[in-house]
């Protein structure tokens, strides 16, 4: 599949707390946005994949928002990397030679639930069959799983706690920042140090500003072959690799499950890695845009993804390697902390930030000489996560 | 574009036991059915490089069942055509090269709900006529189809009610034939005339039960299948199309067939390379969630001319000694509905047909076989049309 599949045009709604928008509506900001950059109608549209956790397919809401007709439609489900996971159909689909052209979009409004996080139970609800460990770690909230890594990963690398405050820190006001400088980021207000330090507990050692929060939002993608997209004469971004993992549990009923590590992170890096060709990602990625459910979850996997040596992502943080004008700049859309959290567009939205800075469009945000860009989504609760890598470029 | 056909093999396929499964959860069954197609593919879990998994949250239970820690897994969801779509992107992962072996399962455990339809909660941002046509049972929306079909060619409501219980009669007759049906008795003519009514037209043996079961298929490309079995099974063609909510919002959609149907049979046939589906299939599966439904689809999948379906269901065409026999292993009708996972059981009596293994239900000399999936409401279905052939 290297090189085979482009991406010719993507949308993305503005992220917040819509009340005065329909799902519908966020499908149209961000489909149409995406139709329009392609250079196409959405007649020209064989089939889409639809990521969305709260809707049945039975709603025709993606077919109908965007005029789809009598296309083919799949709805996708794979909990926080539902996006991600949409887009890699996407690709599949392209790859096999069943379509030329297909989109991958998707919606959450998770503010019409009333909650800042996930609903009570749902999605990431083991449900009433899991027992033992498995149901105790299982049912707890994600920065709770987040929390269980991060104390476990600075015991084990004996990292201060002062140490790791001051990168997680940083991480938050390097990623508000970004956010500041995104128009279409849910919080567009920069944040200082002792904002972070000051503001509450969330779960012991994160406070409310390292998670992100749930907030409104859709994107979209047209996905293509490289010789559609040529075809089209659009400026278009290239697949190099894809990988994914998901878990079978073992960090839930396994003792050896050691906690400083996502093991579905890193076996999908991997894989998407030998896709690509890659054999050193710190030097062969210049750009970075990792699932910062809390900023726990963006510190480890520094680490999974190659960006950092094991036990050094401290280190590179503080060093400022992951910042703007550093190594390898990370969330320059403000990543999760400044957009939220939309399950459906999750990945789809951490993408659009690569095709713009891939396909310099990225304003005041743009990384010069960019060429290669990897994407990490992921999904689920310990033990199952899924985990999806992509990693994309410019056209040769 | 390239066509799906011959390009992905079925290594083998797999169904639980349907029913009212109070002693299994969901795990169970999906254990059920990747075990039996597991053991028809001769392989072992780790010899598989991916999974697709039908219904929403759906994804990491694949991994825990089949103790594969790490392979890719994605849940799909697509109504009552759940499986088969699941079943469409197992194959496009297969075609793509990306895989040598997926696995594409699903599992319902309908009965848990505690209703015995599905529960319909209605949209409340649904508008106008939308919603009118939308927040109803389903039983409702397919008697709007009946009743619609009965006017617009002229048929009386004796006729037509005689035409439904010939398909229910047929498909109770072709469920004692099969030991994974639900329903494996012989019901009457007078049965099915006289049974009470659910949604007008339509009486309770027009409506199929929804249920507990799962099924699963293993797919390769046909040079892996090649060296695990001789008598694998190739995918001839796909069509999937999607309502946007023309018939909720449409004055002139008619009612009297599903444009979802039409376009995905000509998307499968197109790709298969089929131009007179009644002399080029010799067995077909239809969605008959509901006797109407199945009256619809033949004409839909080209099988009847439009208007006369009901001719033909009087002489007995789409019997087990007909031109076509269609559900031949009971349809949903007799084996029942677990929602997610009637599209690959669906398939998997296809696959045993093409495949010469279906025992009893065994059609002769078929060669390509048609399995049709219908999920949603008016407006926005979900039709699913897979094309089975045998190899080379």
């Amino acid at each position: 599949m290297n090189g085979k599949v482009a991406i010719v045009g993507m949308g993305c709604s503005v992220a917040g707390v819509r009340s005065q928008c329909s799902q519908e509506d966020l499908l149209v900001e961000a489909g149409v946005a995406a139709i329009d950059a392609a250079g196409i109608t959405s007649a020209d549209i064989e089939a889409s994949w639809f990521g969305c956790t709260s809707v049945s397919a039975n709603h025709a809401l993606l077919n109908f928002s965007l005029k789809l007709g009598y296309t083919a439609m799949t709805k996708v489900s794979n909990a926080g990397a539902t996006g991600a996971d949409a887009l890699r159909a996407a690709y599949v689909a392209v790859a096999s030679g069943a379509y030329d052209i297909v989109l991958a979009a998707g919606v959450e409004k998770p503010t019409d639930g009333g909650y800042s996080d996930f609903a009570e139970g749902d999605p990431l609800s083991m449900g009433s069959s899991a027992v033992g460990a498995d149901a105790v770690v299982g049912e707890f909230r994600p920065p709770v799983h987040s929390a269980l890594y991060l104390t476990r990963y600075a015991n084990a690398f004996a990292v201060p706690p002062e140490r790791l405050r001051s990168a997680l820190t940083k991480l938050v006001t390097r990623s508000r920042r970004a956010g500041a400088r995104n128009p279409k980021a849910g919080f567009r207000t920069p944040v200082r140090e002792d904002e972070v330090t000051s503001s509450p507990l969330s779960v012991a050692p994160l406070t409310v500003l390292d998670c992100s929060q749930a907030l409104d939002g859709a994107a979209a993608a047209i996905v293509c072959s490289v010789a559609t997209a040529k075809r089209l004469r659009r400026r278009y971004i290239v697949v190099e690799g894809l990988g994914v993992a998901s878990g079978g549990l073992e960090g839930r009923v396994k003792q050896s499950y050691d906690y400083t590590s996502i093991p579905e992170t890193r076996i999908a890096a991997e894989r998407a890695y030998a896709m690509a060709g890659i054999t050193d990602p710190a030097q062969e990625i210049g750009h970075a845009q990792i699932f910062d459910l809390t900023t726990a979850a963006e510190l480890l996997a520094y680490e999974d993804l190659g960006l950092a040596p094991r036990g050094k992502a401290v280190e590179a943080v503080l060093n400022g390697d992951f910042e703007p004008e550093g190594r390898i700049p990370t969330n320059t859309d403000g990543g999760l902390l400044s957009n939220g959290y939309q399950a459906g567009a999750a990945g789809l939205r951490q993408l659009y930030e690569a095709y713009l800075q891939l396909t310099d469009r990225a304003g005041e945000r743009q990384i010069p000489d960019l060429r290669r860009s990897v994407v990490h989504t992921v999904g689920g609760a310990v033990g199952s996560f899924t985990a999806l890598v992509q990693v994309v470029g410019r056209p040769q | 574009m390239e066509s799906i056909r011959d390009r992905v093999a079925i290594i083998g396929m797999g169904t639980t036991k349907v029913g009212e499964r109070w002693e299994a959860g969901h795990e169970d069954l999906l254990f059920e059915a990747c075990s039996e197609a597991l053991a028809d593919a001769k392989i072992e879990p780790r010899d598989i490089d991916a999974g697709y998994v039908g219904g929403v949250s759906a994804t990491q239970t694949l991994n825990r069942v089949l103790k594969l820690d790490y392979i890719p897994v994605s849940g799909m969801e697509n109504a009552c055509s759940t499986g088969a779509d699941v079943f469409r992107n197992a194959a496009f992962a297969v075609a793509s090269g990306m895989y040598d072996i997926v696995i594409a399962a699903a599992a319902g455990k309908q009965k848990d709900a505690g209703t015995t339809g599905i529960d319909m909660a209605g949209d409340p941002s649904t508008v106008g006529m939308e919603a009118m046509v939308h927040n109803g049972s389903v039983p409702r929306h397919f008697g709007l189809y009946a009743t619609r079909y009965m006017h617009h060619y002229g048929y009386t409501f004796e006729q037509l009610k005689y035409t439904l219980a010939r398909i229910a009669v047929k498909n109770h007759h072709n469920g004692t034939l099969n030991p994974k049906a639900h329903f494996q008795k012989e019901i009457t003519m007078e049965d099915a005339i006289n049974a009470p009514f659910i949604a007008w037209p339509l009486g309770l043996y027009d409506c199929c039960a929804n249920i507990d079961g799962g099924a699963c298929a293993i797919l390769a490309r046909p040079e892996v299948a090649r060296r695990i079995r001789d008598d694998y099974v190739l995918v001839k063609g796909i069509g999937l199309s999607s309502g946007w909510r023309e018939g909720r919002m449409s004055q002139k959609y008619n009612f009297t067939m599903f444009p979802e149907n039409v376009a995905a049979a000509e998307q499968a046939y197109g790709q298969a390379g089929i131009k007179d589906p009644v002399a080029e299939l010799s067995h077909v599966q239809l969605h008959d969630a509901f006797t109407v439904n199945e009256l619809v689809d033949y004409e839909d999948v080209g099988i009847a001319p439009r208007g006369k379906a009901p001719h033909l269901v009087k002489e007995g065409y789409f019997e087990m000694d007909g031109k076509i026999p269609v559900n031949t292993d009971g349809g949903l009708k007799c084996t029942g509905h677990p929602v997610p996972a009637t599209g690959l059981k669906q398939l998997n009596e296809s696959y045993h047909q093409v495949q010469g293994t279906a025992g009893p239900r065994q059609v002769k000399n078929v060669r390509y076989s048609l399995a049709h999936s219908q999920g949603g409401l008016t407006g926005s279905f979900s039709s699913l049309v897979t094309i089975l052939g045998p190899r080379d």
